[in-house]
């Protein structure tokens, strides 16, 4: 399959990709290219312009300072869960990079890319062939949502495995853009709006992920729960951080909303206690509630639900080993 | 046979194996002609509809399009892989009949203009109701897919066998279940390609194309372009895969050929993966009830099968598929009363074709579920019915099917020991179970017509031995199960031979590679070719020798008499004195081999012994289950494989492999989920078929019989085990947990739910005894 035509930017600096991306709004930022180039051959991503990112020095990289663990946007997954500092105190990074696609995936695919991927559905992510057999979907410039069969609306799935993790660990993201930069919680990057996923204005580029200190301090797990243990998206991934001394949780949930999701709801109900049976299947039952599955792949809602709950249990049981090894 | 082999029967890697490792093997979308064009195809978004118009001026003159192709410009020439089922056109002429099919063809300088220029093309289509499943298309007022076909029904047989009434009325109990098996595809790694060129000058077309079969391919496209067959020549170049799905003619050979002779330069054509999983072929989704009737001991008396296939929109293989799916319900069980009968129906889905097994995976899945079901309502066991059942070499058979050699009752006790059923079935934990099921399948086919293979062997100075084959391997080995043959008569090592193998302009005739019959009949070909030649030599040498010719042997590059090494000389120096003695080189032999057979049987109509000879085996699983997410681990599969002597055990090895793999796909992980006659999974990632990781611990087990009719005694190796791994894993599943599921594949959440409506419904049972049992 053609890519469709665009102009092509290859920046040297960050500065000069911003710039690029000021005067070409509709422009999209390629990194690793395993998301981008496949929507593009599918005609579902035909943007006029690429800016290539991969030139610029200095987005490869995982540092320690005095507040915080910083991950640039271009180190690769493989990168980051072949460090071993991610693999001893971030283990949930490092299992939830390591789970991504296939290997090829993660040599190729960064962090910041990984995080930025599109939303899928089984009517959007297919050739433009396939998609003339019905009128173009909302998310590929045209009316109708056929899961819902509504109009103007979206309900395509977030289905990246890194997201949750680092939701879990409560990460911060530094968005680079024309006059200045800023910090915002990751969580504020997702919009939950499957036509527009991101929360990222025009000429802002994904720089940095931030990750405390002090969350080195947690355990925590990330389980992939997937058809295929060897490339698969998840049908459902769950991630978990605790700090047992101050019985303080984080769950999160990826492939069951629109948008990666932290599970506010079941946290507080485990924030303070100590997570015993009892509690954890209390726990699950609030997973299944927390998130608004649509059927936008060949899975039922209904085993997304199941395996939210499941997988709770199993990211929590593997966390608390940790915590005991 | 006691006599001491040395390359038949040894692990030796395929001869292309080296090349295919480095990236050096050439398949057809590696070969480049000077000036090659690219070709593309238009396909029918709309499931049923008539075409009005199709506009192609805006492709036309897209700059770099060199043409374009629609059904209104190619000859009236109706194609179909079986004579009597012809209801295809290369490009649709009048209608289009699913989502996929063939509407128009365009040309260009390189494959994205061509692209880009197949979606100027404006179709005017006049949508029909369309229909999506064989139970509703059989109904009347049903949508008419193919002119005068009623009640889309293509193909519709009844058979009776034995008297089956008065067998229902003598059995102790009688049982009635409903199967249904899904579509599944093939899914080659290699897509379907070909590249094709014509010589204006001498009117040959020459096309290389990826295969099953080179030589129903010429006379195909011979038939729907309307040039002589002795115009054109397919060439195979190496074929990465087909399983069935590769024996068919596709727009894309009829195209390329097209283009190339209109323009007079090569055109190639490679379709996407959508293509393959869309446009080419599938396994038919076949429903299925099964009436089995036993004596109290668990002895079959009768059988009532009736199978319902979903065609999709044209007919591809139906009539065999049918037939195959009945008589094969007589092998390996003895089942002396059987009343079958089988509709092939047209659906606006995906087109229905062969696929390893063809026809009989289905009926299979059915047969060894029911045989499953009911040992557990007699309270028997499900091994010891199997055996207590089998068929015996030398038994007479309903259908009229000679049984040379037969290994199958020792193959269920092998198996089953292997999987360590006596500790296991029915006494592992919750989630754990074990389950086996058997089959058996021919080694090509006797009694159609075209079915006989050549093989020419050429020995000059130089020492290399050349065979001509047109036996065409796709990826199985056959071209290394030939050359062994080859090198064992000859008494030279396999680095010796050179063959030239699926060239119709070079090789002789071979109806090509489907229904498991290469190694026997183009084996069989090539064994008598290099023994005519080693009779020529040896006539030669006995004089020089003065020796009687029956008593010389050659090996390892020796020809001496027997008993007596000294008494003998090279293989070299024999051909050295041959030459100078002047006799005429090379060294010609020729062979050519059809099965025996009495009469011209098809079973369409008449039965006859189908086959040569037949292999059998049973296939043995260990499953976990995981109780939470529902998902199914396959542990273990053992299989116990009559498949007489194995030329080459490790690929034999092989073929087991990919059939176990194929299976828990068919078990676990593959449906082509269609909605509204849309297949919704046409990738690699969401159709999501087991890959490596996801592979058992596999056991091969050889039950070893000496066939009489194939080359040093072998059967078929290639489709067989394809059948029971299926069943297997699902008699597994059902002793881990308790399930007995009707419907393939079973995927975990169908494992959830069954577990949860079991513990709902504890009592009441979904299966059920028709009769005082």
């Amino acid at each position: 399959m053609r890519l469709p035509k665009f102009e092509y930017f290859a920046p040297k600096s960050l500065k000069e990709a911003v710039s690029i991306l000021q005067n070409e709004p509709s422009a999209k930022i390629l990194a690793g290219g395993t998301d981008l180039l496949v929507n593009m051959k599918h005609k579902v991503e035909c943007p006029p312009a690429i800016v290539n990112i991969k030139g610029i020095n200095d987005l490869d990289y995982i540092k320690q300072d005095n507040a915080a663990v910083r991950i640039g946007a271009l180190t690769t997954l493989k990168h980051i869960y072949m460090t071993s500092l991610i693999q001893e105190k971030l283990p949930v990074l490092a299992e939830a990079a390591s789970t991504v696609g296939s290997y090829h995936h993660q040599t190729m695919g960064t962090l910041a890319g990984n995080l930025c991927q599109q939303n899928r559905c089984k009517f959007f992510n297919q050739s433009q062939w396939w998609r003339s057999a019905r009128p173009t979907c909302f998310k590929a410039g045209g009316q109708i949502c056929h899961v819902v069969n509504k109009k103007e609306i979206c309900y395509s799935s977030y289905c990246g495995d890194v997201a949750p993790a680092l939701l879990a660990l409560n990460a911060k993201i530094l968005v680079t853009g024309h006059k200045d930069s800023r910090e915002i919680l990751l969580e504020d990057l997702f919009s939950g709006d499957g036509k527009a996923p991101l929360n990222l204005n025009p000429g802002e580029i994904l720089a940095e992920i931030i990750i405390a200190l002090e969350e080195m301090d947690g355990v925590s797990s990330y389980i992939k729960f997937a058809n295929r243990e060897s490339i698969d998206f998840p049908i459902v991934g769950t991630a978990f951080w605790a700090s047992m001394e101050n019985k303080e949780y984080r769950v999160a949930f990826t492939a069951a909303d629109r948008k990666p999701l932290r599970a506010h709801q079941v946290e507080a109900f485990m924030n303070g206690k100590n997570l015993s049976e009892n509690i954890l299947d209390e726990a699950s039952a609030l997973a299944a509630k927390e998130a608004k599955p649509i059927k936008t792949s060949v899975y039922s809602t209904t085993y997304k639900r199941r395996l939210m709950g499941l997988l709770l249990k199993s990211t929590v049981s593997e966390a608390m080993r940790r915590a005991k090894s | 046979m006691e006599k001491e082999l040395n390359v038949v029967g040894a692990r030796l890697p395929m001869m292309d194996a080296a090349q295919k490792v480095k990236g050096t093997a050439l398949f057809t979308d590696d070969l480049i002609l000077p000036g090659m064009l690219f070709g593309k195809i238009l396909r029918s978004p709309v499931p049923h509809a008539k075409i009005l118009n199709i506009d192609t001026s805006r492709a036309e003159k897209l700059p770099g399009v060199k043409g374009v192709v629609t059904g209104r410009d190619i000859p009236d020439r109706k194609y179909g892989i079986v004579p009597m089922a012809k209801d295809e056109y290369a490009l649709a002429k009048d209608k289009v009949r699913y989502i996929g099919d063939d509407v128009a063809a365009v040309c260009a300088i390189d494959p994205e203009i061509a692209e880009e220029a197949v979606e100027l093309i404006k179709v005017d289509y006049e949508e029909l109701p369309a229909v999506f499943d064989p139970l509703e298309a059989k109904r009347e007022g049903a949508p008419e897919i193919h002119a005068g076909i009623k009640n889309n029904t293509s193909f519709a047989i009844r058979k009776e066998f034995g008297d089956v009434r008065k067998a229902f009325a003598e059995c102790d109990a009688i049982f009635e279940d409903t199967f249904y098996s899904q579509p599944v595809n093939h899914a080659p790694l290699e897509p379907h390609a070909a590249l094709a060129q014509f010589d204006p000058l001498n009117g040959e077309l020459t096309i290389w194309s990826s295969t099953q079969i080179p030589f129903f391919l010429r006379r195909n496209l011979s038939n729907t372009l309307q040039i002589p067959e002795s115009k054109v020549r397919v060439v195979k170049p190496k074929v990465g895969g087909g399983f069935g799905q590769k024996i068919d003619l596709y727009a894309k050979d009829f195209c390329a050929a097209w283009f190339a002779i209109q323009l007079g330069k090569p055109v190639k054509f490679v379709y996407e993966r959508e293509e393959v999983f869309i446009s080419t072929r599938q396994r038919h989704p076949m429903y299925i009830t099964v009436k089995t009737g036993m004596k109290k001991d668990g002895i079959i008396l009768a059988q009532k099968f009736q199978a319902h296939a979903d065609g999709g929109a044209y007919n591809s293989t139906a009539p065999t598929m049918i037939a195959l799916s009945c008589y094969f319900l007589m092998i390996p069980y003895r089942v002396p009363n059987l009343i079958y009968e089988g509709y092939h129906v047209y659906t606006n889905k995906p087109v229905g074709g062969a696929m390893r097994g063809h026809g009989i995976p289905q009926a299979r899945f059915a047969v060894e579920r029911q045989l499953d079901m009911i040992a557990e309502r007699l309270g028997l066991d499900a091994a010891e019915v199997r055996i207590k059942n089998s068929i015996h070499a030398g038994e007479p058979h309903p259908a009229k099917f000679i049984i040379n050699t037969c290994g199958f009752s020792d193959s269920v006790k092998k198996a089953a020991d292997a999987i360590g059923w006596k500790e296991k079935r029915g006494k592992l934990p919750l989630g754990r179970g074990v389950g086996l099921a058997g089959a058996s399948f021919p080694s090509g086919v006797s009694n159609m017509s075209h079915i006989s293979s050549g093989a020419v062997v050429q020995l000059g100075r130089d020492g290399a031995v050349n065979v001509l084959s047109g036996a065409a391997d796709i990826g199985q080995g056959a071209e290394t199960v030939i050359s062994q043959i080859v090198a064992e008569e000859l008494g030279v090592p396999i680095e010796d031979i050179r063959i030239t193998a699926a060239d119709t302009g070079i090789t002789p005739l071979d109806p090509g590679t489907f229904g498991s019959g290469v190694t026997v009949r183009a084996g069989n070909a090539a064994r008598l070719a290099v023994i005519s030649v080693k009779q020529k030599l040896f006539n030669f040498i006995a004089d020089k020798l003065e020796a009687n010719v029956a008593d010389l042997v050659a090996k390892d590059r020796n020809i001496f008499v027997k008993g007596s090494p000294e008494k003998g000389m090279t293989l070299s120096e024999a051909l050295k004195s041959y030459q100078y003695a002047d006799l005429p080189m090379p060294i010609v032999g020729r062979g050519s081999w059809m099965a025996p057979a009495t009469e011209p049987t098809t079973l369409f109509k008449e039965d006859g012994n189908f086959a040569p000879s037949y292999s059998f085996m049973t296939q043995a699983a260990e499953v976990d289950v995981d109780l939470h997410t529902g998902k199914v681990k396959l542990l273990r599969m053992v299989t116990a494989h009559d498949c007489g002597r194995a030329i080459n055990p490790m690929l034999v090895e092989g073929q087991l492999e990919g059939s176990v793999v194929g299976g828990m796909g068919q078990a676990l992980y593959e449906d082509v989920i269609v909605e509204k006659g849309q297949v919704m999974n046409p990738s690699f990632l969401d159709y999501g078929f087991p890959t490596f990781l996801e592979m058992p611990e596999i056991e091969a087990i050889e039950v070893e019989t000496d066939d009489p009719i194939g080359p040093f005694g072998a059967k078929e190796a290639g489709e067989g085990t394809q059948l029971s791994p299926a069943p297997a894993i699902v008699n597994a599943i059902y002793d881990a947990i308790g399930v007995n599921f009707m419907e393939l594949p079973i995927t975990p959440e169908k494992i959830l739910d069954a577990l949860e409506e079991k513990k709902n419904r504890k009592n009441s049972r979904s299966d059920q005894c028709i009769s005082h049992c």
